[in-house]
């Protein structure tokens, strides 16, 4: 502990030690500006003079009235002077003397000894017009155009027009436009300077963000993606990861409840490689690792301006333990120079679903199929106006057919709403000066889902400041708050049959039967289950360029939260509340999160032909969590609920705490030969608290070499290919995605009655799960392993970026293979040691895949743009390895597969996934079926007449033998891939359109054996069919292959219009947008949608939504 | 500018050096050796976490029913379903219980080696108490080893806590070698604990006791040929040793004796105070938490039929009672056999533990027991198809939980070991006709020679003792486990020792 103090003092002792010695040596350079200035003026009071002065030059001058006498006359004949000059004629001779601060001219008594007049200072500085284009002649408005060195800048106006005040006649112009090659034109003291600007689709010089640094991107070496922030705000979510979708090659996005109104989504890079531990990428947000990507509400949508996906492990072995996974880089909106400008972004959601429901409507054909399923069983009907053992009462079918019994409700319209509107509103100021720039933004985001009462919202405010204390230091800060709030009410049950009422007579909620816990009306109204979060954060960095070749960044962040939650069930209509007489609880968490990290970058190019670029550095993470969890049950009444948990006759309290700490160095040197052989090498140690004490630090190394093609003389003249790299890279990168204490052993604690008192009673030994029937029997854990280490992947990248056709069409090429081996898992150990199992490193996985990327600009002149853009994704997993049989305790079934079962049950089997030595991860595991039996058999059982499955390994006497068993399919797509076309058009107008596809993936569907409107096509005597099993109230469903579809899609994933709004005085920029999410989707399953989660398991609740966004976005 | 440089690199390194100490883990909230142990109440809650594991399902609160008495003449399944293949014998060496009884006698042993390394370490501990603790500790590791080497045979012996996957591979220990070990811990227990009487503990006379068990489990085995026995060199002198201890317990101290009153025996209010109770659990109805930290006996013997009565007292009368709370519904799990009904006398109290006419609350009859009830078409009748055991029995329940618990060591038990150990002396006959005449019986006949005798020692037993989780270790000490069951076919190769669970063989094979 005291150790920590001194790493932390020494960081910030520097950093103080920084600003204090340099922001001493800062100095302000002051703008010393004129313009000429002619005046011919005969005997006028020096006021009109001075007016003159005023209306030519964009002065004010003060004086006090009392020592200046502005009425006396003067006479002036000025032509084209300056206005030193001017002045020190005007004031020649009397006891006055000038000065000027910025745009003030003050005038006061001079007393003996000084000058006349201020020192005089040559003005050079001349304004400049112009005009910048395409290469078609068309006007390109919002191109910035800035002085280089000086961050002096504007942008052009909507006819391409630009204006430059006072500007340094040698000085260089920088222009920039996103999707167009960088310029810079030296003005050669030009006044006017018109500009014509290459298209880039492959954006060379666009600046790449890496971990600790960016680059260029024509000079990466390792496999990086990246998107524009503009690109992913079409839609709102409460997380960015859903919005990433179809948008970034290599990254797999799962959106499976997309109408949770806090977002949310499984996010991959390059498959799955770890089988115990985390499997998402890391996520760091301006140079600060956040967390693992899936959910993170932290971050608001419309504040990101870009995001690099770091895939191969020359990118990502910088990141060492956490890299394995793959890197999300979220670079986010920073002031900029210029005056100030207010932004508004206001986005709509209209969310409904995008399919019917598929429930019961036709009440007599359920109650007919329910009584045939009973017929068929041998049981008698449920419809005869009896009560059942259970309490339920059914109706006769008569009562039904006649009317007699009076109620049918539907369910859906007291759980749905019709439409859920979100609204996502974020708005801020940005602005500043070559010194200064801050940015501002508040988000407030307001989200319903389908179900009532089931809302998220968030509020969040974030701040960013930097200035430039003294030449070549910059401070930095950025702090952002947000705070969260979630009614969580789903799973409500619209199947819930429509024979019963919502209320009975007397108002109160109706239950089926004493045992009934499924009223959602009851559930929505009478039961709490909220959550909510504080979370804020801040950074201070200071950037330091040394001396030319060095650059040190040092920084702290501090990221800390809250986050509470509470429920309550109340008796009668809950299954807890009613057990305990009313069941409620409270939880509250916090956490603290301390980075800090520096880096120094050396620059240098030697002889003009060797461009090096090194940089080390190290990195110190200490992250805390503590949490408190109350729960109480029997509440003498339900009135005050879990307002007061002090009233709850039983009690429970838990509280937790942990701390981790991640200390690294880390460095990258880059060299480059003639701009055309580039080699990255990397390394990080990483230390990690979690692991063994013989294994704390982890080595990842990687090294990356490339070839631009394109620069060698050979092909340097071709017409056809601007641009073509070759790269190779290799490295290491690692997973420590287990939670801490595993090298220590923990006791455990249980209850002992003794002599009428409850002992709360501690030993060796603690429980880490549960197993059996009902969760009965206790797994046992907590004996150490001090040999616990990384899980390392290793991954081998071969890659190609490819620009041809004057840069008209840009392809990116990866071919990956990755190899993951001392798997984080828990080993069995034998029962006679007291234990288990324990956390170890055991068992290799393996992904290899391609990727390819291909932008075209397809139009480019005239008055339409249209791109395009191809995304494909393939993807191939294998399991190598998991364990011994012994120590992992897997299965060899009767054809030699060896597996384990991977996750938990589904229909009457107690699992489905498996993980199969030489199978991809999740494999399906079950019986086959040759569709349905159609003749009767000698001895009839149960299973074994006409329309029963007709299982292969149904023995005669209507078992199953388990041998039969095999891998019946694999819930990993062959590919996937997404579309998108946009089109442009020079009034302003925009549209596009993402189509996105998963192709060659399994579902295993639960939904066709339930939906209502699929058993028509169930086997009946007359309906004597091979695709669906006759009615069978009694019948037990085992995994077969009958259930495994092809989940295959293609879904219209967003079509966007969009109008950019003419200038306006007041209004910098404008658009409008029209977007719809998910309009349509082309599939083949029984299921309601065919993206299920990464295991394959199908029985979505109900249809995907349809979200249809009006926005608007303005910049005043 | 080039000092800064060098300042600055200089300080990378020593970041990236220095820091290692920090790399440490600090375990919040979490307890374990390093900084357990220091009060006497964390020695005392460490001794109580290795008396744990036997009120669990896994062990005393289900599983041991399972293997001892499931197994022979005294249950059957009637093919009713909520059944264990243990009613069969179709087991094999992943049979649910083998593995997760076998996992909690070692949990309970591999707790008190904790307790035992531990405490005796201690310094901030009475040496009177530091004593007692180590002397129960001692005792649980015997007791579980005594389980253990009676229901697997020669097994792995861990006297030390497995701190590390390389340990884990425990040679297995001979039958000899595991007795010698229980002897030779159950001696040291009895020097070191006092006679203190507490429920859910044991004493010095619940060592004792064990250890005259243990001795007559030895003797007896060896005396009728039970396999595995066959390195006890002297049967008689192995006797004398059992009844030496059990003598202890007879006569050597004042606070335990033969409840005259069978019914309280039984009393779920007497468990605490009762005399019988020797070593008895402390499941109580108060109890948080899982079923262990309550019982659920009650449930698994009773009826499944919502609310129904028994008379309070054995000889009716005294008003009706219920298993469990009124309105909790039981599970009818153990089914006794009415062949082993049938086989206790007429005037045998004990016969009266199980019922055979249920009431209403008012006290008029609901329905008697039959054989027939099976194809009733009577709901209640259809449940009553076998006589229930009323030995667990909770009417005070809090919900489904009760405070029935497992009768671990009585005094009748011991009483009974002595006669068998000393034979047909004059003590002998006093201590099987004590027993015989709280049970409403005629005193043994006079002047049997010792082979009969012990024969109506064993049979005394197998009434005493039915349903308390005795019934198939009796029967495998004397070598009579295929003769006896007779109610299911018992497989041959596991009826004196059941196999070791897979898991334990495949990761810890035995002829290695």
């Amino acid at each position: 502990m005291e150790q920590n103090i001194r790493c932390f003092s020494r960081w910030g002792s520097l950093l103080l030690a920084m600003v204090c010695a340099l922001s001493a040596a800062g100095e302000t350079r002051s703008l010393y500006q004129k313009g000429k200035i002619t005046i011919i003026l005969e005997d006028v009071p020096l006021k009109t003079v001075f007016d003159a002065i005023e209306e030519q030059v964009q002065v004010r001058f003060m004086y006090d009235m009392m020592v200046v006498d502005d009425k006396q006359k003067v006479s002036i004949h000025a032509k084209e002077v300056t206005l030193e000059y001017l002045l020190g004629q005007l004031l020649e001779g009397k006891p006055l003397k000038w000065s000027r601060k910025e745009k003030v001219i003050r005038i006061e008594p001079r007393s003996l000894g000084t000058p006349e007049t201020a020192p005089v200072v040559q003005d050079t500085l001349i304004n400049i017009t112009g005009m910048v284009s395409d290469t078609s002649g068309t006007p390109l408005p919002g191109v910035s155009v800035v002085v280089k060195g000086q961050n002096r800048g504007t942008s052009t106006d909507p006819n391409g027009r630009f204006n430059l005040e006072r500007t340094d006649p040698e000085g260089v112009l920088m222009l920039t436009f996103l999707g167009y090659r960088n310029l810079e034109i030296p003005i050669q003291g030009r006044t006017m300077v018109n500009a014509v600007m290459q298209a880039d689709i492959a954006g060379l010089d666009q600046v790449v963000v890496v971990g600790y640094g960016t680059t260029r991107k024509s000079d990466l070496t390792g496999s990086v993606a990246s998107i524009k922030g503009e690109d992913i705000v079409q839609s709102s979510s409460g997380s960015f990861e859903s919005l990433l979708q179809g948008r970034v090659s290599g990254l797999q996005v799962m959106n499976r409840n997309n109408d949770n109104p806090q977002g949310g989504a499984t996010v991959r890079v390059r498959g799955i490689s770890s089988i115990n531990g985390s499997n998402a990428p890391l996520v760091v947000v301006d140079g600060i690792p956040l967390g693992n990507a899936g959910g993170l509400n932290a971050v608001n949508p419309a504040i990101i301006s870009s995001i690099e996906v770091l895939k191969d492990a020359s990118a990502t072995a910088i990141y060492g333990s956490r890299g394995a996974n793959g890197v999300i880089m979220i670079t986010t909106k920073r002031g900029k120079t210029g005056k100030a400008s207010i932004w508004l972004n206001q986005k709509t959601n209209f969310t409904t679903f995008s399919d019917k429901l598929d429930y019961w409507r036709d009440v007599e054909k359920m109650v007919l199929l329910s009584d045939e399923g009973r017929e068929n069983a041998g049981l008698d009907p449920l419809y005869i106006g009896q009560k059942d053992p259970s309490g339920t009462y059914y109706p006769s079918r008569a009562d039904i057919q006649s009317g007699a019994w009076p109620y049918h409700t539907n369910w859906p319209d007291y759980i749905f709403r019709d439409v859920a509107i979100t609204n996502d509103i974020s708005a801020g100021v940005q602005g500043g000066n070559e010194d200064s720039q801050y940015f501002v933004s508040l988000g407030h985001y307001q989200g319903q889902g389908m179900q009532l009462d089931d809302d998220y919202n968030k509020t969040s405010l974030d701040l960013s400041y930097e200035h430039k204390i003294a030449h070549g230091l910059t401070v930095l800060t950025k702090s952002g708050i947000w705070r969260g709030r979630r009614n969580i009410n789903y799973g409500m049950d619209y199947n819930r049959n429509p024979l019963y009422p919502v209320y009975n007579g007397d108002g109160s909620y109706y239950k089926l039967n004493p045992q009934d816990y499924g009223n959602p009306v009851a559930m929505t109204n009478e039961r709490i289950n909220k959550a909510g979060n504080i979370d804020g954060n801040a950074t201070l960095q200071f950037n330091w360029d040394i001396a030319a070749p060095l650059q040190l960044v040092v920084r702290g962040n501090v990221r800390a939260g809250s986050g509470e939650s509470n429920f309550f069930n109340p008796p009668v209509y809950t299954l807890g509340g009613d057990l305990y007489d009313g069941e409620g609880g409270r939880a509250a968490s916090n956490y603290a999160n301390v980075t800090f990290d520096g880096y120094l970058t050396y620059t240098k190019t030697i002889d003009s032909d060797h461009d090096l670029t090194a940089m080390i550095g190290a990195n110190y993470e200490n992250s805390t969590s503590k949490s408190l969890n109350t729960v109480g049950r029997g509440f003498p009444n339900d009135i005050l609920k879990d307002e007061n948990m002090a009233g709850a006759e039983t009690q429970f309290i838990n509280n937790a705490r942990t701390e981790t700490v991640l200390a690294s160095g880390f460095a990258r040197m880059n060299y480059t030969y003639k701009g055309r052989y580039l080699a990255t090498f990397t390394a990080r140690a990483d230390g990690s608290s979690k692991f063994g004490d013989n294994n704390k630090w982890g080595f990842f190394p990687s090294g990356a070499v490339s070839w631009r093609i394109s620069e060698e003389e050979f092909l340097k003249g071709s017409g056809l290919i601007d641009h073509l790299k070759l790269r190779a890279s290799w490295g290491i990168s690692g997973n420590q995605g287990i939670s801490p204490y595993q090298t220590i052993s923990q006791f455990g604690q249980d209850y002992y009655y003794l002599g009428e008192e409850e002992y709360i009673i501690y030993g060796v030994g603690r429980e880490i799960g549960r197993e059996g029937i009902g969760n009965r029997y206790v797994q046992w854990g907590g004996m150490a392993n001090k040999n616990l280490r990384w899980e390392k992947t290793s991954q081998l990248d071969i890659g190609m970026d490819l620009s041809m056709l004057s840069n008209r069409l840009d392809v990116t090429f990866d071919y990956y293979y990755k190899r993951t081996s001392d798997l984080l898992r828990q080993q069995f150990l034998n029962p006679s040691t007291g234990f288990d199992r324990v956390w170890t490193n055991d068992g290799r996985i393996e992904n290899k895949g391609v990727e390819l990327a291909i932008d075209g600009r397809i139009l480019n002149e005239g008055k339409f743009r249209f791109d395009a853009g191809l995304i494909f994704n393939l993807n191939r997993n294998k399991v190598l390895d998991i364990g011994s049989q012994k120590s992992s305790g897997y299965l060899v079934d009767a054809n030699g597969v060896r597996y384990e079962p991977y996750g938990e049950g589904i229909l009457n089997d107690a699992y489905l996934n498996v993980l199969a030595i030489g199978h991809p991860i999740n494999s399906f595991y079950g019986y086959q079926v040759n569709g349905i039996i159609q003749e009767m058999p000698e001895n009839p059982t149960k299973n074994t007449r006409p329309g029963e499955f007709n299982y292969v390994g149904l023995n005669p006497d209507g078992t199953l033998d388990p041998d039969a068993r095999m891998i019946i399919g694999d819930p990993n797509p062959d590919f996937t891939s997404s579309l998108n076309l946009r089109l442009y058009h020079q009034s302003g107008f925009d549209f596009s359109v993402l189509l996105y596809t998963v192709y060659g993936n399994d579902i295993f569907s639960t939904r066709k054996l339930e939906s209502p409107s699929l058993q028509e096509g169930r086997w009946t005597g007359v309906n004597q069919n091979n695709d669906r099993p006759s009615l069978r109230a009694d019948r037990q469903y085992f995994t077969s292959s009958w259930f495994v579809e092809d989940g295959s899609f293609l879904r219209v994933q967003n079509v966007t219009l969009g109008y950019r709004l003419p200038e306006l005085n007041f209004l910098e920029s404008g658009r409008v947008f029209l977007n719809a999410a998910n309009p349509v989707t082309f599939s083949r399953t029984s299921e309601y949608d065919a993206e299920v989660g990464e295991n394959g398991r199908g029985s979505t609740p109900y249809p995907r939504a349809v979200v249809l966004t009006a926005g608007i976005e303005l910049k005043f | 500018m080039k000092k800064t440089i060098i300042v600055l690199l200089s300080f990378f390194c020593l970041a990236g050096s220095s820091c290692d100490d920090m790399l440490k883990e600090t375990p919040f909230g979490v307890y374990s050796n390093e900084n357990y142990y220091n009060t006497e109440n964390d020695a005392l809650n460490a001794l109580l976490y290795a008396y744990d594991p036997i009120n669990n399902i896994e062990y005393g609160a289900r599983f041991l029913f399972n293997l001892t008495d499931i197994t022979t003449n005294q249950y059957k399944s009637y093919n009713k379903g909520l059944e264990t293949n243990l009613y069969t014998w179709d087991v094999t060496p992943n049979t649910e219980e083998f593995p997760y009884f076998f996992k909690y006698a070692y949990l309970s042993i591999s707790r008190a080696n904790s307790v035992l390394e531990n405490v005796s370490k201690m310094k901030n501990i009475s040496g009177s108490l530091q004593k007692q603790f180590l002397g129960e500790a001692r005792f649980l590791r015997a007791f579980n080893y005594f389980m253990l080497v009676r229901a697997f045979g020669s097994v792995p012996m861990h006297d030390k806590v497995v701190e590390g996957v390389d340990q884990g591979q425990a040679p297995y220990a001979s039958i000899e070698e595991l007795y010698a070990f229980i002897i030779s811990d159950l001696e040291e227990a009895i020097t070191m604990m006092e006679v203190q009487k507490q429920q859910g503990r044991a004493d010095k006379v619940a060592a004792q006791s064990l250890l005259a068990k243990v001795y007559l489990t030895m003797a007896s085995s060896r005396m009728t040929g039970s396999p595995g026995y066959e390195w006890v060199q002297d049967y008689e002198a192995t006797y004398e040793q059992a009844a030496k201890y059990a003598y202890e317990v007879l006569y050597g101290q004042g606070v335990y004796g033969l409840d005259p009153d069978l019914a309280r025996v039984y009393n779920v209010r007497h468990q605490g105070d009762g005399m019988e109770h020797i070593f008895i659990t402390s499941m109580s109805r108060e109890g948080k938490g899982q079923e262990g930290n309550f019982s659920q006996l009650p449930q698994m013997f009773g009826l499944g039929l919502p609310t129904v009565y028994m008379p309070v007292s054995l000889n009716g009368g005294g008003g009706v009672q219920t298993m469990i709370e009124p309105g909790q519904t039981c599970w009818q799990y153990y089914r006794v056999d009415s062949d082993f009904y049938h086989r206790f006398g007429d005037d045998d109290l004990r016969k009266r533990l199980m019922v055979t006419t249920i009431y209403n609350q008012d006290g008029s009859v609901l329905a008697e027991w039959s054989e027939d009830n099976l194809t009733s078409t009577n709901p209640t009748l259809f449940a009553f198809y076998f006589p229930f055991c009323r030995k667990y029995a909770d009417p005070l329940s809090n919900g489904n939980r009760t405070s029935a618990n497992l009768y671990l060591i009585r005094f009748a038990e011991v009483a009974l070991a002595y006669a068998e150990a000393a034979g047909p002396t004059a003590e002998g006959y006093h201590w099987i006709n004590e027993v015989r005449k709280r049970a409403g019986l005629d005193d043994l006949t006079p002047g049997l020679s010792p082979a009969e005798f012990r024969e109506a020692i064993w049979q005394e037993l197998t009434f005493e003792l039915a349903f308390e989780g005795h019934g198939l270790f009796e029967l495998r000490r004397i070598n009579r486990v295929m003769e006896n069951v007779t109610n299911k076919t018992v497989k041959a190769e596991y009826a004196y020792f059941f196999p070791i669970p897979q898991r334990e063989a495949d990761l810890n094979p035995k002829n290695q």
